[in-house]
């Protein structure tokens, strides 16, 4: 019994410019991962590449310990997806669609159905196209979770939805999370979503990861430091990681020194998720 | 259980959790042997992560304040008070290194620091 | 089991996207309508003589249909038929079996519309004047449906050739690949109509040679039959197993990249 409820091994695969090289992560069972980077650095590709959507050229993804290659049966069934745009015909309504889709999962609960359509506030008797963006998001995470699944991936679920709608949908995976075996896979722009919920934070550029660690150890690790123009020093440059020329002087990140922090001219702060991932995949 | 949580806050926030709950126990508002909420109840309701609250447990009980009962629970620790000091001492110590390195950095002696120190004793001494 | 293969069915039907022809770029466009009018014209040279029957073109135009609806929906933004777990041997034989599914549907709308576009105006003249409808005598059709008997298994023949093929081709992944096996296929296969045709002889009905009957009245006619029917099977087998070999892929697929 693995404890990981997700492990990619040298994964590569991709095509053209979005191609992705020698991923290398694992997710705890019962935690939340969140999946950071900027637009076309590889998050949907991954996950898309994850779920053999995309085929991979090498490496493999392992979910709960089987392999996702030739068990796509067993695998898919634990898992839930939710993409950032719905995949459901829009043309269809939502009891048209559950009764297309639930035969497919043994462990589909018709009655969590109802439930969580009612909880959205989501009108069954009405066409996908008639739903705002915001309630398309909400149907599709609906969907997602009716399966009981052990592994739910997010690619951007909440970008459409309006603050309230977010904290909806928020607290929904925090009751999931619950169960003890669940883990979630959270790929998003809104890192203000994970400063408090994530466990881990993984981080991917261009198609290569560039950390994947706990979201506490990160942030304990590194320092947002802000340097006066005259207080800069080449000695300075070299310990700082991704450098921001500001009005006054230079933002960037560091690794915690004491001796850097005491320095006139030198303010540090705790780091955010956000900042972390501009400084960590700012061009050198 | 009353605890807030800033997210914007410059402290981790397992240290926030582990503070007040901290606070709580040695104010008496929580009760020796008293039951903690489950990692995941707590998680749920301050919306922050499993590890985040797994972490502020753990750190809690190196201070000897709770302990973690392997699929019980979490319980506050009869509390040996010199156990606790031992264990703030080693935080005073923690912190006075860094104002070592900030004095050090800004170039102030010994003497000096300990001028401050008797001034900042000595002036709540005169104010009683 | 029947339920899950007709549920699965109606999944990969609202699988496909819908057709969008307002985003086509015009460059696209003039490629389509060129293709379109060049298979008319290879059509028309192949298959007509002095009459016109939708027996030898349908037998085309049904699987290109069913080819390019079954590459739409492989190639969609959100395939949802890949969410749902089952397992790859599943699909493959469920998408060759949606061709299939989607000739019949086609076919059935071709008729219904034809029926309607016809038979109405049809049904009014008789209306209003039923002496000018004659009865056919039976003997010219009795022989009329004899003669292009073969002719018709012939073009059953191919639809199945050219719509198993295809679907084989349409899980090639590089665009480049894929175009050229289409191109590849397509000449060889006209190819070999024009070369059947030449060899032909001429209809006693009319004095070109007609398609369908010359090849019923040809004296080879049974032997090809027989050969075709037997390339029929076997190119279906080899199309399913090609198509599982693409879809499914191995680890060092990479060749098609």
């Amino acid at each position: 019994m693995t404890n990981n409820a997700l492990e990619l091994k040298n994964l590569n695969g991709g095509i053209g410019i979005f191609s992705l090289h020698d991923i290398n992560f694992s997710i705890e069972k019962g935690t939340i991962m969140g999946f950071i980077g900027r637009n076309g650095s590889g998050k949907t590709t991954l996950i898309k590449t994850m779920l053999n959507m995309i085929p991979k050229t090498r490496g493999d993804v392992l979910f709960d310990g089987t392999s996702m290659y030739g068990n796509e049966e067993i695998v898919k069934a634990k898992i839930g997806v939710v993409f950032d745009s719905l995949i459901y015909p829009l043309n269809l309504k939502p009891t048209k669609i559950k009764k297309m889709i639930s035969p497919f999962y043994k462990t589909f609960d018709d009655k969590r159905f109802e439930e969580l359509m009612k909880r959205f506030d989501l009108d069954p008797s009405k066409k996908l196209s008639a739903y705002s963006k915001g309630m398309q998001m909400k149907f599709g995470v609906v969907m997602a979770i009716c399966h009981n699944p052990e592994l739910i991936i997010l690619d951007e679920p909440t970008a459409g939805l309006d603050p309230i709608a977010r904290a909806d949908v928020m607290d929904l995976f925090l009751e999931l999370m619950q169960k003890e075996e669940r883990s979630i896979l959270f790929s998003t722009h809104i890192t203000s979503d994970l400063e408090k919920i994530a466990d881990y934070i993984t981080m991917i550029d261009e198609g290569k990861i560039v950390f994947s660690k706990g979201k506490d150890e990160m942030l304990d690790m590194y320092l947002f430091a802000h340097i006066d123009r005259e207080a800069m020093t080449d000695v300075i440059k070299s310990d700082l990681i991704g450098i921001k020329k500001t009005t006054f002087g230079y933002e960037g990140l560091c690794t915690k020194n004491l001796k850097l922090q005491n320095l006139l001219g030198v303010k540090t702060a705790r780091p955010t998720i956000e900042d972390i991932m501009l400084y960590m995949g700012a061009k050198k | 259980m009353n605890i807030l949580i800033s997210a914007l806050s410059q402290t981790p926030i397992y240290e926030q959790i582990q503070t007040q709950i901290k606070e709580m126990v040695l104010g008496g508002k929580l009760k020796s042997q008293e039951q903690l909420p489950s990692i995941r109840l707590m998680a749920k309701d301050l919306k922050v992560g499993i590890i985040t609250v797994k972490r502020a447990y753990e750190e809690l009980e190196k201070e000897g304040l709770v302990i973690n009962l392997q699929g019980r629970g979490c319980f506050v620790a009869d509390i040996d008070r010199n156990k606790i000091k031992t264990i703030h001492i080693d935080m005073l110590r923690e912190r006075l290194l860094e104002i070592k390195e900030f004095a050090d950095a800004s170039d102030i002696s010994t003497v000096e620091m300990l001028k401050v120190i008797n001034e900042i004793y000595g002036g709540s001494e005169n104010d009683k | 089991m029947l339920k899950k293969l007709i549920t699965y069915q109606k999944l990969l039907l609202n699988s496909i996207p819908p057709i969008d022809i307002i985003s086509q770029t015009p460059s696209k466009t003039l490629l389509y309508v060129f293709a379109f009018f060049m298979m008319v014209f290879m059509d028309m040279f192949i298959f007509f003589g002095n009459t016109m029957s939708t027996n030898s073109i349908l037998p085309i135009a049904l699987p290109i249909i069913s080819i390019w609806m079954i590459n739409r929906l492989l190639y969609g933004e959100h395939r949802l038929f890949e969410t749902v777990p089952v397992s790859r041997k599943y699909t493959i034989l469920n998408i060759f079996l949606l061709s299939v599914v989607i000739i019949i549907i086609v076919y059935l709308l071709y008729m219904f519309s034809m029926t309607v576009l016809l038979g109405i105006p049809l049904g009014i003249a008789y209306l209003v004047n039923p002496q000018s409808f004659s009865k056919s005598p039976p003997e010219s059709a009795f022989t009329q449906i004899i003669n292009t008997t073969k002719g018709d298994l012939l073009m059953l023949c191919v639809l199945v050739i050219i719509l198993f093929t295809g679907v084989a081709i349409t899980f090639i992944r590089s665009k480049k690949l894929k175009l050229s096996s289409f191109a590849g296929f397509t000449v060889i296969s006209y190819g070999l109509l024009v070369f059947l045709k030449l060899n032909m002889p001429i209809s006693p009905s009319s004095d070109k040679v007609e398609f369908l009957e010359s090849f019923s009245i040809m004296p080879k006619a049974n032997t090809i039959l027989l050969c075709v029917s037997f390339a029929t099977v076997i190119i279906c087998i080899a199309s399913v197993f090609m198509g599982y070999r693409l879809y499914v892929g191995k680890s060092n697929a990479s060749k098609y990249y």
